[in-house]
């Protein structure tokens, strides 16, 4: 603004709109009202209340106290719980003093952030350079709220979290100081955020209304499951649509098939390998559904049943109020307008359902936390992908240096080399583990094969970059040909490397986690990923993102290790920008 | 100093020098076209002329960056290879062609490294150079916080690090505003007095290639060849004054009228 008023001296006679000025300071005020009292709610909340037991520092409570339970919990924050529980005396950690530290935390955690939007609200004030470095600190412990903060029906708490996150953008991008990168980055990361849980909003407001089954259906809604089955078990309907989460201690699955006595419906088989997309395409998915859709069949014809669209104009039944299905199957199909199954919680999860699967355990009581497996996998990929990205930076710098020095090997061998990125990696891979064998170094080389690449190139192309004269330079000091690669050639290169380095430090994270799926290595993100991604139901979605997020992480960490290791040996090249 | 230099011993010799572009072809350009030249020690030669004139060229094949198509040429008594091998000529191109990963005094350094000189014997030669061109502060500057004529005066103590016998230059001062290249022209002057070394400078300007040299080469194009060879008396020591005396505009007017002739002929 200063910038402004010195260089148009016209402005500055002109009145200042009073709405400019005061419109930021009204939004920072409302954002720290709405985080205050986000604190202060939260804290407030009886210790059964679902928002608490439902957020992710609650849930990480109820598994603390378990894990405290154990004579020796093998985790740290079990650890922790126990000792913590072993100091006041008991033998375990009690679950509500645990949810009461949460609550405190928590409080605290609103405080700091609402504090510091309250020291944005004096920076503007008084027009300080560094206003926006402390608003950016309250953008970023608001956003950090989002995901501890479950999205429940009829709770307002997340909705005001993203309204106060949009109030706080608002002031940031009006507040006076320098936009850095780490602003930059922040507010492109909140408004993803807000974007993310807005169109959810939005998905699942309008999904009631287009989420409809085919039409056709001859459908009777029982009061409950059993009724249901037994009406099944009579023939009076040849199907029953539950919750595969309901019905799998029920009965046997098919075609798995295993007949297990103890069963109260030995009689009937669910359909184990129903097709996803035709489960979305019967019932609309709302939060409601904590599972799987599945049909219940009897024995005889579970055969003939492989799809529910097969069941249309037949008799069949589900439970009345599960699904609300008797809203959605009396709606004919041609009310769909919009299919925005993309935005549901099977395919979409809330952000804090990913936290949450971050800080609950991998499998149920188990007694570590999908962070520490997730992470685990994550140090083991990028072992891989390490030893890949040097095995094909090597190749890569030697390649690119014969090429260079060699007319006639880049122009017999370049084409081969731009040829083999056009060959899939995963038609690659299943090779090279042949070759190799199912072994990390099998992984790294498939890393290498898709590392090698831009290094060549970029190594080719820097190492003749420098200009004729300063070649000629070299000429005139007679010196060798080596020489020259060593003082001029190279340096020459090194911030082209370095551009190539970056790029393979990501691609050979991707080749190491592609790498990891043909050999079977069960240690790495891959086999997470696929894990995950296989056993797609509302409780391993948020595991599957959990997993893309920390693939990602590795990703970017490698990079940033790269680039930070580019500023350190590249300092000298720098012009003053 | 002109009548003395007559007899030092002849540093480079030109006789019958040809040299043809695309040799055969039906693009084949004569740059240069039967030049005889001599050189004598401790002369400033300026090689003048219009573009297209072959003067480059001629620095070029004094460098063996280039190899001639016809004649004979000496370096030292010696084939132009050899006196590369030899590192008988410091070179100093239009760019500073500084490299910019590599601090001032690395930069001056370099030949030293290459020609495999102790470290010590390197920083102290490069401290040396750095005063002579008065740089001695900027040691430990990059290229890129210098201005242009700072940097070109970098490239001078660069070539004249490993002390060779020639110094040869291509346009140095061409990038350069007037009144740097007026100050940078003196500096020059100082250092060629101070060092004795043989210039060969390749130059566009006329009251540049006067205020410098010895002798004044002045060449035509379209086939490039040496016009006339001009003495040149101006007195020394030459000052800022120098370039406000008669015999400094006769001199200039001379040759003016010499290169305004050859492109009438042209």
């Amino acid at each position: 603004m200063t910038e402004q008023s010195i260089s148009s001296p016209n402005t500055m006679s002109l009145p200042v709109p009073r709405l400019r000025l005061y419109m930021p300071l009204l939004l920072a005020l409302a954002a720290a009202v709405l985080v205050t009292g986000i604190g202060f709610h939260f804290r407030s909340l009886p210790l059964d209340a679902p928002l608490l037991l439902d957020s992710t520092p609650g849930e990480l409570a109820v598994w603390m106290a378990g894990q405290s339970e154990e004579a020796a919990p093998a985790s740290v924050l079990g650890g922790w719980a126990k000792q913590w529980a072993l100091q006041s005396g008991a033998a375990s950690a009690d679950v509500n003093a645990l949810l009461a530290l949460m609550q405190t935390l928590v409080f605290v955690w609103c405080s700091i952030t609402a504090l510091s939007i309250g020291v944005g609200i004096i920076g503007l004030l008084t027009n300080a350079d560094w206003t926006r470095n402390v608003l950016l600190v309250g953008l970023i412990g608001t956003a950090f709220l989002l995901f501890l903060m479950p999205t429940q029906d009829g709770d307002t708490t997340a909705a005001l979290i993203i309204v106060a996150i949009v109030l706080l953008l608002g002031v940031l991008l009006a507040a006076p100081g320098r936009i850095t990168r780490l602003i930059g980055f922040m507010v492109a990361i909140a408004t993803i955020l807000v974007a993310w849980e807005s169109v959810k909003a939005l998905a699942a407001s309008i999904n009631y209304q287009i989420a409809t089954p085919q039409p056709g259906w001859t459908f009777t809604a029982y009061p409950s499951l059993d009724e249901a089955l037994a009406a099944l078990q009579n023939g009076e309907i040849v199907a029953v649509f539950a919750d595969e989460n309901d019905i799998e201690d029920l009965m046997p699955a098919y075609p798995e098939d295993e007949t297990t006595a103890a069963l109260p419906y030995a009689d009937l088989r669910y359909l184990a390998r129903l097709e996803l997309r035709e489960q979305s395409f019967i019932f609309p998915l709302t939060p409601d559904m904590q599972g799987r859709l599945t049909v219940a069949v009897h024995t005889d014809v579970a055969q003939q049943y492989q799809r529910p669209s097969q069941l249309i104009g037949l008799p069949v039944g589900a439970v009345a109020d599960e699904f609300a299905v008797e809203k959605y199957l009396s709606l004919p199909r041609s009310l769909v307008l919009l299919d925005l199954q993309i935005f549901n919680d099977l395919n979409l999860p809330h952000l804090q359902n990913i936290a949450e699967a971050f800080l609950q355990p991998a499998r149920r009581n188990g007694e570590f936390l999908l962070v520490r497996i997730l992470g685990d996998a994550g140090l083991f990929t990028f072992r891989e992908a390490l030893q890949g990205f040097v095995f094909g930076v090597i190749f890569g710098l030697l390649l690119g240096t014969a090429f260079a020095h060699s007319k006639l090997m880049e122009r017999a061998l370049l084409p081969y080399v731009v040829a083999s990125q056009t060959v899939p990696i995963l038609a690659i891979a299943p090779m090279v583990v042949i070759w190799l064998g199912a072994s990390p170094t099998a992984v790294a080389v498939i890393a290498a094969y898709i590392t090698f690449f831009p290094v060549t190139i970029n190594t080719l192309r820097g190492l003749q970059s420098p200009p004729p004269t300063a070649v000629e330079l070299m000429e005139s000091y007679a010196a060798s040909r080596w020489t020259t690669l060593w003082k001029l050639r190279f340096p020459a290169a090194l911030p082209y490397i370095f551009t190539a380095l970056k790029v393979s430090a990501t691609a050979s994270v991707v080749g190491a986690i592609i790498g990891e799926l043909p050999s079977g290595i069960g240690d790495g993100l891959g086999r997470a990923i696929l894990d995950f991604s296989s056993d797609y139901s509302l409780t391993s979605t948020p595991k599957l993102w959990a997993a893309i997020v920390m693939a990602a992480s590795v990703g970017v960490i490698f990079f940033v290790a790269i680039g930070i290791l580019e500023r350190l040996i590249l300092r000298q090249y720098v012009r003053s920008t | 100093m002109a009548a003395e230099a007559k007899i030092k011993p002849i540093v480079i010799s030109a006789k019958n020098l040809y040299k043809i572009f695309n040799v055969g072809g039906s693009d084949a350009v004569t740059a240069l076209q039967n030049v005889n030249l001599e050189i004598r020690a401790g002369e400033f030669i300026s090689l003048i002329g219009p573009s297209g004139c072959g003067k480059s060229t001629l620095l070029r094949l004094i460098a063996d960056l280039t190899k001639p198509t016809q004649g004979e040429l000496n370096i030292n008594g010696k084939d132009p290879h050899q006196a590369r091998l030899d590192r008988d000529y410091g070179m100093v191109f239009q760019a500073a062609t500084l490299y910019d990963w590599r601090t001032v005094t690395k930069n001056v350094q370099l030949p030293l490294e290459i020609m495999g000189y102790p470290r010590t014997v390197r920083q102290h030669r490069a401290q040396e150079m750095l005063d002579l061109v008065e740089l001695g502060k900027f040691a430990n500057h990059y290229p890129w916080q210098l201005s242009g004529g700072m940097q070109q005066r970098v490239a001078i103590a660069r070539a004249l690090a490993f002390e060779p016998s020639l110094l040869l230059m291509d346009e140095p001062f061409g990038a350069l505003d007037e009144f740097t290249r007026e100050r940078m022209n003196m500096e020059l002057l100082r250092i060629w007095e101070k060092t004795g070394i043989t210039v060969i400078f390749v130059t566009h300007s006329i009251p540049e290639a006067i205020f410098l040299s010895s002798r004044v080469v002045v060449m035509s194009p379209r086939p490039g060849r040496i016009t006339q060879i001009v003495e040149n008396n101006v007195e020394y020591p030459r000052m800022f004054e120098t370039r406000e005396t008669p015999r400094f505009f006769e001199k200039v007017t001379e040759v003016r009228e010499l290169l305004r002739d050859a492109h009438l002929e042209a």
